[in-house]
């Protein structure tokens, strides 16, 4: 008679538990960060680039950002066409309105070709005029660091991954 | 009339609502956004005011000093300390006003900086031996900064002692 009374129906109740996890879910919604960030290291110039070398020959790589575009100076001939004082490279809008419109591509395609000469290279200074946005800034130095249309080892090219932070009057002339 | 008696009758009467499903589902949800919960290091919010550049930059943000500059204001360490004015050189449309500089760097930055310093200086070493101040600070800056605003911050943190910057930017591979 005994057995008769044991209840057969022993589901568990998971209505508290389902309310102990409706409780966070608003709270880290609210924290979650849905994009992703990332870190650009640069450096002053004094503390980056130090001495240069009486042995070895260095490339001396300057990117000057103006309201026209890019000028890109070194000690490569590459850099010197025509006997110039360095490479100049026009927005694709003339005053370059948008950060768009600066050559981000060509200057890729220039310093990837820089490389090939200079393999060991690994220092650029950047050297915006003042009233260079940052944005242009953030994405020269993404052009200057790697280039992700070719791919080494798993992983885009590194071109000049050490990034220096300069003024443009601070710039020297090129030779 | 008997038959439709006994249709009804055979009708189940424990109609409990399932909510297994509905679990399943929010013990999916509340994994997603346990793995995807990180420290908020972005205090400012994306805004009008606010934006970050896009980068193919990626990398690790480590908690240290930070910079922040608005359209309107420069934050340290989540704290307004500068006011932002419209700029005197030609194309800037945002700067450090004149008043707030002295021999090139901004007290109103600096003086908080270095008391970061000091404080950091105190720290133990971290567990892999590493002191707790690196001379590293994140700068989180609006897309649109001028450089001039970067240049005149970079100039005084460098003399508060820091030595790295590193940009934070808004990750994207496809850029």
């Amino acid at each position: 008679m005994r057995e008769h009374r044991q209840r057969t129906d022993s589901e568990i109740n998971v209505l508290p538990v389902m309310n102990l996890m409706a409780v966070p879910i608003p709270f880290l919604l609210m924290a979650a960060q849905f994009m992703s960030l990332g870190v650009i290291d640069t450096a002053l110039p004094a503390v980056q680039a130090g001495e240069p070398s009486a042995d070895a020959p260095t490339l001396n790589l300057w990117i000057r950002i103006d309201a026209d575009g890019y000028r890109v100076s070194g000690t490569d001939p590459m850099l010197h066409p025509d006997g110039g004082a360095d490479v100049r490279l026009q927005c694709a809008v003339a005053g370059c309105p948008e950060a768009s419109d600066y050559p981000v591509g060509e200057l890729r395609r220039l310093l990837g070709y820089l490389k090939d000469e200079w393999p060991d290279e690994t220092l650029v200074v950047v050297a915006p005029l003042p009233s260079v946005p940052y944005e242009v800034m953030v994405r020269t130095m993404d052009a200057a660091r790697a280039d992700p249309g070719v791919v080494v080892k798993g992983g885009p090219r590194p071109l000049f991954p050490e990034v220096v932070i300069a003024s443009a009057p601070d710039a020297p002339e090129a030779p | 009339m008997a038959r439709r008696r006994a249709r009804i009758r055979r009708l189940p009467t424990d109609a409990g609502l399932s909510i297994t499903s509905l679990m399943d589902m929010m013990t999916i949800i509340l994994v997603f956004l346990l793995t995807n919960y990180s420290a908020n290091v972005l205090p400012v919010q994306p805004s009008d005011n606010f934006r970050l550049p896009l980068s193919t930059a990626q990398g690790d943000l480590r908690v240290t000093a930070t910079i922040i500059v608005t359209r309107e204001a420069v934050f340290v360490d989540g704290q307004r300390v500068l006011s932002l004015g419209p700029g005197t050189e030609p194309g800037v449309d945002l700067a450090v006003p004149d008043a707030e500089k002295q021999d090139g760097t901004v007290p109103a930055v600096y003086d908080p900086l270095v008391a970061e310093v000091a404080a950091m200086r105190q720290l133990p070493a971290g567990e892999d031996g590493e002191p707790a101040f690196r001379g590293e600070i994140l700068m989180q800056l609006d897309r649109r900064t001028p450089f001039a605003v970067v240049r005149d911050l970079m100039k005084t943190a460098g003399a508060a002692g820091f030595g790295t910057f590193r940009f934070v930017v808004v990750a994207d591979p496809g850029q």
